[in-house]
């Protein structure tokens, strides 16, 4: 099922945007309360055309084309009668946007109703009231599967088909369990067998590729340039190990809606990941745009939308996104219901959640900081004994000094830092010079210069504090922090400020640090102090748009102010800004051309630092400081002695781990210019606990990320968009779950409302979750649901064919802890779903879409299900779990658009790991009805069409696994043509030939042994021969078709 | 069917009629299904749409604007999405000659369709609501801006079912480019399956799946004569296996049609001037193909083949054919060589075949582009205007319809909507837009949803 989605343009349509855009928000928020459902003070409703021209008790208020004779004009503009009574006075704007509109016509659009009146209130709430799928569970009902289906077969006198044999009846479990044909031995019983089957790993990659259906998975955004959905796989994963694992579905709901809020997040510790926020990503793997969300905010508004559509669908089995425009037309979804969620979701964030628990790092994390603290104590001794030569090396650089006696390298060194061109007043070396030509005047100016600068920026700057970490790496740090080089003969990269730092212990570690939503009065800018590397980025996110265009990355290693521009103004729309290392931005890798530097896109780190964010109106950004060079004119003394005490004070101190941001200033100065011990060499225990940091360092792997979505700061209820225009805001929509069906009671949350959610949807009071899962289960193994239209269950959905059983069934799933894997086990050890699936008489006319089950359906093997049954027969399919996905296969590839080739057989893995690319999916599979993965589908079509055919006659896929089939067969040992038949339908049917089929295909290897000029006597061991009859037998229908 | 080139148009599609044994490309489960029209007489049997993808500038195409010539240069103040401090007038960088009996004004960018203004019904004030590709590529194929629904091809054959039943009702004549959007532009949707785009390359494979694997003939068929007889006794071993009887059937159509649609698209047998005249044998890789891709479109529709389109050719990896924010000059100018001549051709073609009449050629992108420039010779996204023109099939020839001003910026006179250009092309084909419906999600779903007006200046 695809969703109604009636999208901007569509709801706003020419001539009425006037009155969406202009008019009705101001009726809305300026007459409603009075002159609207609640209350009709002097017996006026201003709430829709009709209303305005009858009028209230002064007559008419609306003449259509004449706005000098309506009333309302009149009140508005104060002449005779002053309204909205005891408010403001409406702008002139809106005043003029009245009439204009009542001149045009006054067009109110049909079929965009005013908010809910009182009769659609009622309706609403009687239908939440009558409808059977809104109705509470009848509980305790003991109804088994066979008693339902037995009843409603005798009620309309059907028979029950037989038993199906034995070997059918495997073929259709193993399917059914698994999605793969059977292996091994038949267990003991069929019970034993069922069993075994539902501990088989190979259930969980098959009921996670069912689930993955309905959260339209796929790992590329699409649109236009088909953007990566960072680790969507490990969502794949994570469905896969929850399916297997039978984690309960209520805490599977939990964590799709709110995994990264639960207290006690589920965690695998086998293989160390923290499983509950993965849940999150669903919210992730929508379509979307990149485009930027100030001009086209409707991008912003379907992602949300569509997350909208694919929750209410999947868990509640509702069409929810119907009400963004106007009031569900059917269902008691009104528009503000459709907000109310909209309001939960956008008060979250899209985030990148590491789901590494400590233990994957830790050792190697503390082994780090060990070695780095004693990397710390060597490089203080080297330093501090560095200070024994400084104040000479410094008297050399002094007009007429001498470097006689000194290490010629760090004379040098400390020539070219100190008599650099034009350096900026805040470098050392600006100092220097001015006191070597002026000791006194430049105290003086400095002193008047740090005074202007400090005024300057306590004038115009608004901290903005508050920030959240995220990320494995981020660490708060005290001034004097350093990093350890990955690489090369450098030990640190630099000495900090006290901020906030990714890299302290390794450029692998990831993290990202956001700032809260801005305030409601903006400044125009806001500026952070703050460096990076290795595609670390910076930006600022509006209205939640992910994969915006304006995001900066990082080119110096060194902190200055970075300026962004706030384009949102005025609390239209949520905006935060955030700073990234490369896996926690989701625009990377981004589009071709955007990244200069290719092989950064290769590389494991990515790093930034944090040390303050302001908020401005001047254009800019605060001034650097020049506090850590006053200590320069506080004594007496040569230019070479006051830097030399300067210096000698910053080390010291350093080396006694009381550094101040000063302090690191100069030691960031001295180490950027070389005038500090910074090499390996610089003695050999160094050199020794740098190979060490190095080593373990290399051992880090880069932590494991996932999209989804994550809570920062309080939630907000955002404005109901009339009419779905994303510029006409109406009253404020309550976070709250669809209230004629949960209740009218907001959440009570200072949060986004999610947890809230999530246990709203798996609460006592919410009959539709278990129902729908259940339903669900059922049309996997029934191969229809008792309710037919799977993600429908309103009004205009089918009614269940078994009401009671569903029921039962919904209950028991409850009471049986939300158990998949015992509902699963219920359903098929009834004997209904034992049964022979050649349907009894009468029961195709009385029947036809057999929805009484007199007997089991037969059904086309899915597209995954039929890839890999091929790699079954041919044996090349591998059992490997888990990870990155690989390519489909493409004769075409096109890089540009990331739609990249992958091997023809996908390295022989299960079509679940096949990459679903967005923008031009697996060919095979969509040939066989993969559905489109725009939105939630928990019922895929069945198509029976001749490009199917064509598919499995000439699929270079298919064609080379006939190929590897035939090897493995003739390789298989010697035999005859009898031989090589019997081995055939094992591998590719799992039974004996019966004679017939024998002779049958001997026949046809012997007819192809001459066309193929085989002699005789080497058709048996002619893989040509054998491909060309393994290829008819993967076409038979048989093979095709699950009985 | 072995010599198709010489055999006339009515003669042609029966033969392919007959050799199709009574069985469609079309599935077999679904034959008994009727179509949903038509539901008045049609102006057109078959439509080509010539998909301009990125946006062709208007008024450097078919909609002059001389006011800009004075402007060139100065900066430029529009209140749209693009404003900003840094922008400029830019003038046409092409002149424009009038043309025919009416005298419509074409710019040098394309010679070849100028010949033919006197055909076209040229609608200058389209407004479309998207200056983005993808949504703009949506909503011009499916009426929607976001993915999901029936492309117009999906819906036509849906409203007329297939002329020939051996050939799929909807083909999408394409390279290896995917427009913004992704390959859900083309998709049928929540229509069925039988009425989505079978794709035809240009290059290698023309069709998925339709060169046969086995080189000789002989083995494909004794494969499948073991596979029909198995699959038979399998079949009659179940009562009301309706759905394998017609997976069997599809395999003898799948049989078929390998060498049917390889003949469709044989233009061994076209004359060389055809070729030439489609530019076939041009130098010129990306010229010849697009001239291949519209001969096909020929072929295809003679046929019986009721919606072809032709993508265009995207030489320069930007996100569409005519996106150009800059280098326009340069860009333009070479996209339209590629193009111009073979659609020239394909309008000849048609008309001394005596099928355009009956054929309705649409050529359209799904927006225009700005007055003025961000980048040197470059212009950005314009919905506001555009222009898309059409010919044959019931249309008014030497009609230039609508108006925009002086700047090139706003439709001032007859606005077309994307929903009423979709009205206007269901209506020639003898289709109510207000009658063509599906019932899905819970109503009567439309192409033009609840809008949508025939453009009745158009209609000849």
């Amino acid at each position: 099922m695809l969703p109604i989605v009636l999208a901007p343009a569509v709801c706003a349509a020419a001539g009425t945007d006037l009155f969406e855009t202009r008019v009705r928000p101001v009726l809305a928020r300026s007459c409603y309360a009075c002159h609207g459902p609640e209350k009709q003070l002097s017996g006026l409703r201003v709430d829709s055309r009709a209303a305005l021209v009858a009028g209230g008790r002064r007559g008419p208020a609306l003449t259509p084309g004449k706005p000098e004779e309506s009333l309302l004009v009149k009140a508005v503009r104060h002449e005779g009668l002053e309204m909205p009574l005891g408010g403001t006075r409406l702008r002139d704007a809106d005043i003029a946007a009245i009439e204009e509109w009542i001149r045009g016509g006054a067009v109110w659009p049909a079929g965009n109703p005013a908010p809910a009146t009182g009769s659609v209130d009622d309706r609403f709430r009687k239908l939440a009231a009558v409808h059977w799928a809104f109705r509470p569970l009848r509980a305790g009902s003991a109804l088994t599967i066979d008693e339902a289906i037995g009843e409603r077969l005798r009620q309309a006198g059907l028979a029950k088909a037989a038993p199906a044999p034995a070997p059918v009846l495997r073929r259709r479990l193993s399917y059914v369990l698994t999605g793969l044909p059977p292996s091994g031995e038949p267990a003991a019983t069929y019970e034993a067998e069922v069993d075994r089957m539902l501990s088989s790993p190979r259930l969980g990659e098959h009921w996670a590729r069912h689930w993955m259906d309905l959260m339209r998975y796929g790992e590329t955004r699409g649109y236009e340039w088909n953007y990566e959905i960072t680790g969507a796989w490990h969502y794949r994963d994570y469905l896969i190990r929850a399916f297997n694992a039978d984690v309960p579905y209520d805490q599977l709901v939990r964590e799709h809606i709110a995994g990264d809020l639960l207290a006690r997040p589920r965690v695998n510790h086998e293989q160390r990941i923290i499983e509950s926020p993965i849940g999150t990503a669903f919210y992730r793997l929508g379509e979307a745009g990149h485009d930027d969300c100030i001009q086209f905010r409707e991008i912003a508004l379907d992602v949300v939308d569509n997350q909208i559509d694919t929750l209410t669908k999947a868990f509640l089995g509702l069409t929810v996104s119907c009400a963004r425009c106007h009031d569900h037309k059917i269902d008691p979804v009104g528009t503000v219901d459709y907000y109310s969620l909209y309001s939960i979701l956008n008060s979250s964030r899209p985030a990148t959640h590491t789901i590494d628990t400590p233990e994957v790092s830790r050792s190697l994390l503390e082994r780090l900081e060990a070695v780095k603290a004693e990397i710390r104590r060597e490089m203080a001794g080297l330093w501090l004994s560095e200070l024994k030569d400084l104040p000479r090396l410094l008297r050399a650089q002094e007009p007429g000094g001498t470097a006689s006696g000194l290490d010629p390298d760090r004379v040098r060194a400390w020539h070219r830092a100190l008599a650099r061109k034009d350096p900026k007043m805040e470098d050392p070396a600006h100092a220097w010079q001015a006191m070597v030509q002026d000791a006194g005047g430049a105290a003086a100016r400095y002193r008047a210069e740090a005074a202007g600068r400090a005024a300057f920026n306590r004038e115009n700057f608004e901290p903005f504090p508050g920030w959240q970490p995220a990320g494995l790496g981020i660490r708060a740090s005290g001034a004097g922090e350093f990093a350890i080089e990955p690489f090369g003969p450098r030990v640190i990269t630099g000495v900090y400020p006290g901020g906030v730092y990714t890299h302290t212990l390794s450029q692998k570690l990831n993290g990202a640090w956001r700032s809260p939503v801005l305030p409601p009065k903006r400044r125009k800018f806001v500026s952070v102090r703050a460096m990076g590397g290795s595609l670390a980025s910076r930006r600022a996110v509006v209205d939640n748009c992910a994969i915006g265009e304006g995001y900066r990355i990082f080119e110096a290693d060194e902190f200055s102010w970075h300026r962004m521009e706030v384009r949102a103004r005025d609390n239209e729309l949520p905006v935060y800004l955030e700073l990234l290392t490369r896996s926690d931005n989701p625009r990377i890798p981004d589009r071709p051309g955007m990244i200069k530097d290719l092989h950064l896109l290769d590389s494991p780190r990515s790093y930034f630092g944090f040390a303050g964010a302001v908020m401005h109106d001047v254009a800019e950004p605060p001034r650097e400081s020049l506090t850590h060079l006053e200590r320069l004119f506080e004594a007496p003394g040569t230019p070479a002695e006051r830097f030399a005490a300067a210096i000698s004070q910053a080390v010291e101190r350093w080396a006694r781990g009381e550094a101040n941001d000063d302090d690191a200033r100069w030691l960031d100065w001295m180490v950027r210019n070389g005038l500090l011990a910074n090499s390996a060499g610089a003695s050999p225990r160094l050199a020794g606990l740098v190979d060490r940091y190095r080593m373990a360092e290399q051992q880090l792997a880069p932590p494991r990320v996932v999209e989804g979505l994550a809570d920062a700061g309080p939630g907000r209820d955002f404005p109901v968009l009339l009419a779905g225009n994303p510029k006409a805001f109406g009253d404020p929509a309550p976070r709250r779950l669809l209230r004629y069906l949960f209740g009218d009671e907001p959440f009570a949350t200072t949060g986004s409302g999610r947890l809230e959610l999530a246990n709203a949807l798996v609460g006592n009071a919410n009959p539709l979750t278990a129902r729908v899962m259940v339903n669900r289960v059922w049309g996997h193994i029934f191969g229809r649901g008792l309710v037919a239209t799977a993600d429908n269950f309103g009004i205009l959905g089918d009614r269940p064919s078994h009401p009671e059983l569903l029921d039962a069934l919904a209950a028991r799933f409850i009471e049986q802890g939300w158990s998949v894997k015992k509902l699963i086990r219920e359903m098929v050890l009834s004997d209904a779903f034992r049964r022979s699936s050649d349907p009894p008489a009468g029961a195709a006319s009385a029947d036809p879409a057999n929805a009484l089950l007199s007997h089991y359906p037969l059904r086309r093997l899915s597209g995954e299900q039929l890839r890999d049954s091929i790699l079954a027969a041919s044996g090349s399919l591998r059992t490997e779990m888990y990870g990155p996905s690989v390519d489909p296969y493409r004769d075409k590839p096109q890089d540009y658009r990331r739609l990249f080739s992958g091997p023809l057989d996908g390295n022989g893995r299960r079509s679940v790991y096949i990459k679903i690319t967005r923008m031009e999916g697996p060919r095979f599979l969509e040939i066989f009805d993969y559905p489109s993965p725009m939105a939630a589908r928990g019922a895929r079509d069945v198509t029976n069409v001749p490009s199917q055919a064509l598919a499995m006659l000439n699929d270079p896929f298919v064609l080379a696994e006939a190929g590897a089939c035939a090897r493995r067969l003739v390789e298989s040992g010697p035999g005859g043509l009898r031989d090589r038949v019997r081995g055939l339908f094992l591998r590719v049917l799992g039974r004996e030939p019966s004679e017939e089929e024998a002779a049958r295909f001997g026949g046809l290897a012997a007819e192809l042994a001459s066309l193929h000029r085989v002699p005789r006597d080497q058709a048996a061991m002619s893989v040509e021969v054998w491909k060309d009859v393994a290829h008819a037998l993967f076409n038979l229908k048989e093979f095709l078709y699950l009985q | 069917m072995n010599c198709p080139g010489q055999i006339r148009t009515l003669t042609r599609r029966a033969a392919l009629g007959l050799a199709s044994n009574g069985f469609g490309w079309v599935a077999f489960s679904s034959m008994q299904a009727q179509a949903a029209g038509p539901h008045h007489a049609a102006r057109a049997k078959n439509v080509i749409l010539l998909f301009m993808p990125g946006g062709v500038s208007h008024m450097e195409s078919f909609d002059p604007k001389p006011k800009l010539e004075e402007l060139d240069g100065k900066p430029a103040r529009l209140d749209n999405y693009v404003a900003g401090p840094n922008r400029k007038w830019l003038r046409c960088l092409w002149k424009f000659r009038r043309y025919g009996q009416c005298g419509a004004p074409v710019s040098d960018l394309f010679p070849h369709i100028a010949r033919h203004v006197d055909k076209l019904a040229i609608v200058r004030s389209m407004k479309s609501s998207f200056p983005l590709h993808a949504r703009g590529n949506i909503f011009l194929h499916t009426g929607r801006n976001v993915g999901g629904y029936p492309s117009l091809g999906s819906w036509i054959t849906y409203g007329l079912g297939s002329e020939n039943r051996n050939l799929p009702g909807y083909v999408l004549l394409r390279d290896a480019y995917v427009p913004p959007g992704g390959i859900e532009n083309f998709s049928n949707g929540f229509l069925p399956a039988t009425h989505q785009a079978t794709h035809i390359r240009d290059e290698g494979q023309p069709v998925d799946h339709i060169v046969p694997a086995d080189h000789d003939a002989r083995v494909q068929r004794a494969k499948l004569d073991a596979l029909l007889e198995q699959d038979r006794w399998f079949a009659a071993g179940r009562r009301g296996g309706d759905a394998v009887e017609s997976a069997i059937a599809n395999y003898e159509m799948a049989y078929r049609m390998q060498s049917l649609v390889p003949d469709v698209l044989n233009l061994g047998r076209e004359p060389a001037a055809t070729r030439r005249m489609y530019g076939l044998e041009s130098t010129d890789r990306a010229q010849a193909a697009y001239g291949l891709q519209c001969l096909r479109a020929r072929r295809l529709v003679e046929s019986g083949v009721r919606f072809v389109e032709v993508t265009c050719p995207n030489l320069f990896g930007q996100n569409g054919t005519w996106d150009q924010h800059s280098g326009l000059k340069n860009d333009h100018e070479r996209n339209a060589f590629v193009t111009d001549q073979a659609i020239g051709a394909l309008l000849t073609d048609l008309e001394q075949r005596g099928m355009l009449d009956e054929t309705l050629v649409i050529w359209a992108g799904e927006f225009g582009r700005t007055p003025d420039s961000g980048n040197g010779d470059g212009r950005d996204h314009h919905p506001f205007c555009f222009t898309i023109w059409m010919a044959g099939g019931g249309v008014k020839g030497g009609v230039t319809y609508g108006e925009t001003d002086e700047l090139g910026n706003e439709v001032v006179r007859d606005p077309v909507s994307i929903h009423d250009f979709h009205a206007t092309v269901l209506h020639l084909l003898g289709l109510d837009h207000t009658r063509l419906t599906y019932r899905f999600g819970g109503r009567e779903q439309r192409l033009t949803d609840v809008h949508g007006q025939v453009i009745a200046g158009i209609v000849a």
